[in-house]
């Protein structure tokens, strides 16, 4: 419920405020979503195991947000960003994969 | 391998057991913080909603500046194109002053005849008279609808054509109104042909005029028809060759700006 409403206030000020991204950041904001739905598809996961804490949901989230990110400023200042932004996704990617695989398998027991 | 199936094993943040461990083994209770989870939950919603409300943002400003470069690009085909028509009326203006200038003078006829000579074997002005058109075309695509590089005709297609029309007798030569003169070049970018340094493109039309039976029997039987030929039995390239009573050639441009003559008494 409190997730719930979070996530609409979130929206709701997204909306509002309309925040246009600087160009130095564009680069970062795929990897940020993708580093956001990792985060989230752990905390869904973590809710159905029964083991959620909004402490490590939060912290993990900002913390892979930023973390996912300076990998890839790293990778452009050393001139291989493309190649380091493939390895975050495939990483994110192979993670929110099986954590949505087993929300599947808690939900619907297959 | 190992790190893959390291992660596939521990996809989950391992935070979260960490934390009921602890938890567990001090027997706090299951209290959760809900302004932490409002938080944190606020800023997924906010990073989404932005993300969101700049993608198609985004797409229109890439779409806006093609399309301010296909206008400008039009505009300036059409600043061109009137600059040409300029300097055609212009040399017509020249040759029309010469010509009254020389109709006074002794021998001014043969003067006047040898300049206009002269002119049309420069590619200046436009010509008309009896040829051959040579027409060519890129393979037919096959099944997978994509052309190899020998199924195309290439600059050096083009160019062999050239080559074998003047040596077969031609006049004057345009390839899709582009006029060949001694200063054309005939090179590819890309996949694009350059005649002139102006993009020209298939069907190419290669009009040259001259004796219109001696050149296209000469032109089939000399080097560029046994080049023509090759590609067309290598790429499956297509050609035409038909004769002509009347063709007309657009006018060249073959300005100098740096050579200069040397006079010799």
């Amino acid at each position: 419920m409190i997730a719930a409403i979070g996530l609409l206030l979130g929206i709701a000020a997204g909306l509002v405020l309309d925040v246009s991204v600087p160009l130095v950041l564009q680069p970062y904001v795929p990897i940020a979503v993708v580093a956001a739905l990792d985060a989230l598809t752990g905390g869904v996961r973590a809710v159905m195991d029964r083991t959620f804490s909004d402490k490590v949901f939060v912290v993990s989230f900002i913390s892979n947000v930023l973390i996912a990110a300076l990998i890839v400023f790293l990778g452009d200042q050393l001139g291989v960003g493309a190649q380091l932004s493939t390895a975050v996704i495939v990483v994110l990617g192979i993670r929110i994969f099986t954590n949505v695989a087993a929300i599947r398998r808690l939900l619907f027991n297959a | 391998m190992q790190i893959i199936n390291e992660l596939i094993a521990n996809s989950l943040d391992p935070g979260y057991e960490i934390e009921r461990r602890r938890r567990q083994s001090s027997g706090e209770a299951d209290r959760s913080n809900p302004v932490l989870l409002l938080v944190g939950l606020g800023l997924v919603g906010v990073l989404f909603t932005t993300v969101a409300l700049q993608v198609p943002e985004d797409a229109s400003v890439v779409s806006a500046e093609r399309d301010a470069l296909i206008e400008r690009i039009d505009e300036e085909s059409e600043s061109t194109a009137q600059l040409e028509q300029n300097v055609a009326d212009l040399q017509a203006e020249v040759l029309s002053i010469e010509e009254r200038l020389l109709e006074s003078e002794l021998f001014g006829d043969e003067l006047t005849d040898a300049m206009l000579q002269t002119r049309t074997a420069l590619g200046l002005g436009r010509v008309s008279g009896p040829g051959v058109i040579v027409e060519l075309r890129d393979a037919d695509r096959g099944a997978d609808g994509e052309l190899d590089i020998v199924e195309r005709v290439l600059d050096k297609d083009l160019a062999m054509v050239v080559n074998g029309l003047w040596s077969s007798g031609a006049e004057a030569i345009s390839i899709n109104d582009e006029r060949i003169t001694p200063l054309s070049a005939i090179r590819r970018v890309e996949d694009v042909i350059l005649v002139n340094r102006r993009p020209v493109a298939p069907p190419y039309e290669v009009r040259a005029i001259g004796d219109p039976r001696a050149l296209g029997q000469r032109f089939a039987d000399g080097s560029g028809g046994v080049w023509l030929r090759t590609a067309n039995a290598h790429g499956g390239i297509r050609y035409d060759i038909t004769t002509s009573e009347s063709l007309t050639l657009p006018s060249g441009n073959a300005s100098l700006d740096y050579a200069q003559l040397k006079e010799t008494s």
